[in-house]
């Protein structure tokens, strides 16, 4: 009999804090990190009896824009529906979200897999509010066994964008590539942080398992998985749990599962009794929503090209590397700076080399962000051009380009600092005078020939020559290498 | 359709309401009679409605992205039942809760 | 001077002219307050020392030239589900507890700044729930036209207030009935205006989308001067429409309903309406007639048959999702227990009255998974009908005249243990809301009983000015309502 083989099918729901300022519902700041608990709260965000939502534009638009850069289409009248449910920390005891006419449907989005590129469908993108916060009270934080729980509402009805992929992941590293490119896209976009530490971004994740007997195994939702790692755990997790479960013939039950990331497992939350039914219904205190079309095109003028653009791009038309496409487009910035110094006259190889070398280390040791580099991609490409006429060698480049990065000064002055002139000499003008000087020197270019300099006085003398000739127009090592080179052509 | 004691309780819970043992046969027969009127509507000819065809109401306003602070939270907190400094303060989340983060 | 028995716009002039104080008026709506408060318990909370206080800052502010506003020195009812800052709140519930709103509503905060006097938060049916007042925590109120009976609710405290002198005017909320209703029942005028027209923020939600604030008077010109005072736009509730309202006072200046088309709706005359709120309508049509109105015959099948059952789902359904918030967590009442779920379910339970329980679980049915086509969903597309019938009859007629209440006020406790009759009480009314419009009741004076008859006027939306311009008609013939007695001689 054949071994039974199993297909992983996971499907993302990816919980998107939006860069507003103001709340979804209400104006609160949305800051709510560092804040004291309960000071960025209002009638409307702590469901006071009486208080009434007012949408906030902002967070539409930066809907729309994640919306158009995942290639969704978007409803033109959308509206927003209640989901009820108690729970502490829902001060209304309902979320205001979106249901039946979610603001954006059917959109997709490619994911980079060893060397392959696998397009992902995206069911749909929707806003809705966020909750509040529970800290549990014991020595451990944990959940259960807990006295009490405290409840801040600072995060209560901050905007999220919630982005549905369809079920067509197949493992865990596929489901991370497709995180970290939605956390790549929003930052992109600018619409969120993409932050998962801080909460920013969240997943909840569905599995389930096809076997190769015809069977299907139930969908399985898995909550609290605060880090790409525990989401892959869990997933293993729920993998191998799943296949062990199917091998013995038993179902699976469907149901939601929460991830211990201590003892690396997955739970089951909820007795079978207590099923979900959040009465869901059209939210009677907004109207529906018209999306107009100039709010859509103005949005989609402001959208930069999304990072897997850039990323093939940079594989396909530009010839990098698959590391170096993907490390060069991970960061707008860095990809737009790059672009830009190319673009300024640069090889695009030579450009891709030193961004990803000297500028991506800088950024990376100050913590500074492109922008606010001493540099900027005309400068790099100014200082490359020497490097590509030859008059600057890369060593002297490098020590160059620090000078404009500490002092901000365009490359000329930069080289004077550095003690390299303006205008300095070609590789080939270099060459020119370095074989005429040792021509003109037969003798002592005889002892550099045979080995027998060995302090070095007349090498150095010649150097002298030279440089008096050239008027110091090159760095020292470069008339030293083309020294050699001279004399490895003697030797023939 | 009949409405039984099992489905009134089921509602109950959902609404986070006890009904006292002696009030629930009475409710069932008021969910008997009530369930009874709205079938009346069964009798209304309702194709091709769009029910969300608004047709005279307004459309959604949209606010401004401005941030402002609002300047009654401590009275606001004040009114809270249980409190522990700034926080308002519930007892152990325990069995039977919705314990779902947003989805 | 019997103050308590002027209309508000006169109480407003005096003031600003010098002839009397705020504080004159504000000790003499006390004084009737008192004396019959003990019969009628219109009123939860009576607010007797704000009130002076604060005709004292607006008879400083006249002394010192200033101009206080539209309703100077006028004492104010407002129902006890609208928030006013630091004062108590209840909506007629245990559940509340003592809270103080940390806010005001909007319409409070207006009529505050047009220097009105609030003089006390009223009696009502708990969360606007009934049609009584006596589904109230705080007790049920009289009747003061007869003491005996009901004041019609929820807002019946609101009516009986203004009924018997407390205030010139008060504010109501109207849900299915709740300020037409009672002003029938009552013998006064009260108005729900279009739905949007007046700001909900800050009026504890029943049924979000038929909610509607409105004005009780004894005179169509002060509905008038309310109106003028609280449409405004409001960007704080988004269902509130956008732009300038129409002057009503100004509206009122030269009524006339010569050349306009009066509709009768053929669907509610006769049948079980109390035969003197039929003759009412008649005589009024008649007068209307005789001064050159056209009388046409409307049609509104489908509200007749279905408005009550639609409502019936609808308001439930919403109010259950509303009410979902009172769980002892932010405000109110907290009942203890050692588990969250616990202290959900008993501070709900204990908190909430039996008709509210009612109709949170009706609501909650309606919305549950498996029932939400076949009788929320279902009851959505009657609504639309409901609509777009009242929008057909509106092309007939510039006006609908129909009863507000099927029945001249009912005794107390005659109906209290018979919630489906109960209901019907609303049953003239509730299509208005179902489909958004304005609607008025307008006293035209007593049955040979001594209780007070009405009429209903309907216009389409944003016309309430309309409404008032024939209410204004009416009342010039058929007399302003009086301040009753309140059983006290
Ligand atoms: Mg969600
Ligand atoms: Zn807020």
């Amino acid at each position: 009999m054949m071994p039974l083989s199993f297909e992983t099918v996971i499907g993302l729901e990816v919980h998107v804090q939006l860069a507003t300022e103001s709340k979804l519902f209400c104006s609160c700041p949305t800051a709510y990190i560092g804040s004291e608990p309960n000071t960025n709260v209002c009638p409307a965000c702590l469901g006071l009896p009486g208080s009434l939502p007012s949408l906030n534009r902002r967070a539409l638009e930066l809907g729309v824009k994640a919306a158009l850069a995942l290639n969704c289409s978007i409803n033109c009248m959308t509206k927003f529906h209640r989901k009820n449910y108690f729970y502490p920390d829902l001060p209304k005891a309902f979320q205001v979200s979106q249901y039946d006419v979610p603001l954006a449907v059917s959109g997709s989005m490619p994911i980079f897999l060893e060397g392959k590129v696998k397009n992902i469908n995206i069911t749909r993108l929707h806003l809705e509010e966020d909750a509040g916060k529970l800290i549990h009270e014991t020595a451990d934080g944990r959940l259960s066994g807990a006295a009490f729980s405290l409840v801040d509402y600072n995060r209560a009805g901050v905007p999220l964008a919630e982005i549905v992929s369809e079920p067509e992941l197949s493992s865990p590293e596929e489901a991370r590539e497709y995180v970290l490119m939605i956390r790549r896209l929003v930052r992109y976009l600018e619409v969120s942080d993409g932050d998962m530490e801080s909460g920013s971004l969240r997943v909840d994740a569905n599995i389930s398992q096809k076997c190769s007997d015809g069977r299907w195994g139930s969908r399985v939702e898995i909550k609290n998985v605060n880090s790409l790692r525990a989401m892959e755990r869990a997933l293993e997790y729920e993998t191998i749990r799943q296949r062990g479960l199917l091998l013995k013939g038993e179902e699976i039950v469907q149901e939601t599962r929460h991830w211990d990331d201590n003892s690396g497992v997955t739970r089951s939350s909820r007795g079978k009794e207590e099923a979900h039914d959040y009465r869901y219904f059209p939210e009677p205190d907004l109207p529906q929503i018209a999306v107009e079309r100039t709010l859509v095109e103005n949005v989609r003028e402001s959208l930069p090209e999304p990072p897997w653009k850039k990323r093939e791009k940079f594989a396909r038309e530009w010839r990098l590397s698959p590391a170096d496409s993907a490390s060069l487009s991970e960061n707008l910035d860095v990809a737009v700076f790059l672009e830009n110094v190319a673009a300024s006259g640069a090889d695009r190889q030579m450009a891709a080399n030193w961004v990803k070398t000297d500028i991506l280390r800088v950024l990376n040791e100050t913590g500074l962000a492109v922008g606010d580099l001493q540099v900027g991609p005309e400068g790099l490409a100014s200082l490359l051009a020497h490097v590509e006429k030859g008059s600057l060698s890369n060593t002297a480049a490098k020590d160059v380009l620090d000078i404009m990065l500490k002092k901000g000064i365009a490359v000329d002055d930069a080289m004077k600092e550095a003690g390299v002139k303006a205008g300095g000499v070609s590789r080939e003008s270099l060459l020119g005078v370095v074989a005429k000087v040792l021509g003109e020197n037969a003798a002592e270019t005889a002892l550099l020939f045979s080995g027998e300099d060995t302090s070095g006085k007349k090498r150095k003398f010649l150097q002298g020559l030279i440089m008096r000739e050239i008027r110091g127009q090159a760095a020292p090592e470069d008339v030293s290498a083309m020294i050699d080179r001279v004399l490895d052509e003697m030797k023939g | 359709m009949a409405i039984d004691e099992k489905d009134v309780l089921h509602v109950a819970r959902l609404a986070r309401l006890d009904i006292a043992p002696d009030r629930i046969e009475p409710m069932v027969r008021y969910f008997q009679d009530i369930i009874g009127h709205f079938r009346t509507l069964e009798k209304c000819d309702t194709d091709g409605i769009d029910p969300f065809e608004e047709s005279g109401s307004h459309l959604c306003p949209l606010r401004d992205d401005e941030p402002k602070a609002w300047d009654s939270v401590l009275e606001a907190l004040e009114e809270a039942p249980l409190r522990e400094g700034r926080f308002f303060k519930v007892p152990a989340i325990g069995g039977g809760g919705d314990p779902d983060a947003l989805s | 001077m019997l103050f308590h028995e002027m209309e508000a716009s006169s109480i407003a002039s005096g003031i600003r002219e010098g002839e009397f104080t705020a504080k004159d008026v504000v000790v003499d709506c006390l004084a009737r307050m008192r004396a019959l408060e003990p019969v009628l318990n219109a009123l939860i909370t009576p607010l007797s020392e704000n009130a002076l206080a604060k005709a004292v800052g607006i008879d400083a502010a006249v002394s010192s030239g200033k101009d206080p506003g539209s309703l100077c020195g006028v004492p104010v009812v407002i129902k006890d589900n609208m928030c006013a800052r630091g004062v108590r709140t209840t909506c007629g519930s245990r559940i509340l507890g003592d809270w103080k709103p940390p806010y005001d509503a909007t319409v409070v905060d207006l009529l505050e700044k047009a220097g009105a006097v609030v003089i006390g938060k009223s009696n009502m049916d708990e969360f606007a729930m009934g049609s009584s007042t006596e589904h109230s925590a705080f007790g049920p109120t009289s009747n003061p036209r007869d003491t005996d009976r009901v004041p019609g609710g929820s807002s019946g405290g609101s009516a009986a207030s203004v009924a018997a002198g407390y205030a010139p005017i008060a504010l109501g909320s109207d849900t299915g009935g709740s300020i037409r209703q009672p002003a029938a029942f009552c013998g006064i005028h009260g108005l729900k205006p279009t739905y949007g027209l007046v700001s909900r923020w800050g009026l504890v939600a029943f049924a979000s989308s038929l909610d509607q604030i409105g004005p009780f008077a004894r005179s169509v010109s002060d509905i008038a001067l309310v109106m003028d005072t609280i449409a405004r736009y409001d960007p704080r509730d988004s269902t509130c429409r956008p732009g300038d309202r129409p002057g009503y006072r100004e509206s009122i200046k030269a009524p006339t309903v010569r050349g306009k088309r009066v509709g009768i709706v053929r669907e509610f005359q006769g049948g079980s309406l109390d035969p003197d709120l039929g003759r009412s309508i008649e005589n009024t049509a008649s007068m209307l007639a005789s001064s050159g109105a056209e009388i046409v015959d409307v049609s509104l099948p489908e509200s007749a048959a279905y408005g009550l059952p639609c409502y019936y789902i609808i308001a439930p359904a919403e109010a259950s999702s509303n009410l979902a918030r009172f769980d002892g967590v932010r405000y109110g009442l907290r009942e203890d227990a050692a588990d969250l779920i616990t202290q959900f379910i008993r501070t709900r339970s204990k908190g909430f009255g039996e008709e509210v329980q009612r109709r949170i679980l009706t609501g909650t049915f309606a919305l549950s998974s498996g029932y939400y086509d076949a009788y929320y969903l279902l009851a959505l597309k009657v609504r639309r009908r409901i609509c777009v019938e009242f929008a057909d009859a509106f092309e007939a007629a510039d006006v609908i005249l129909m009863p507000a209440t099927p029945s001249l006020p009912f005794r107390k406790g005659e109906l209290i243990d018979d919630p489906i009759s109960m209901y019907m009480s609303d049953v003239f009314t509730l299509p208005v809301n179902l489909a958004g419009l304005p609607g008025m009741t307008v006293s035209t004076g007593m049955n040979d009983s001594g209780l007070p008859l009405s009429v209903q006027l309907v216009a389409p939306r944003w016309e309430d000015s309309r409404l008032l311009e024939f209410a204004a008609v009416i009342e010039a013939w058929a007399g302003r309502p009086g301040v009753a007695s309140g059983g006290v001689l």
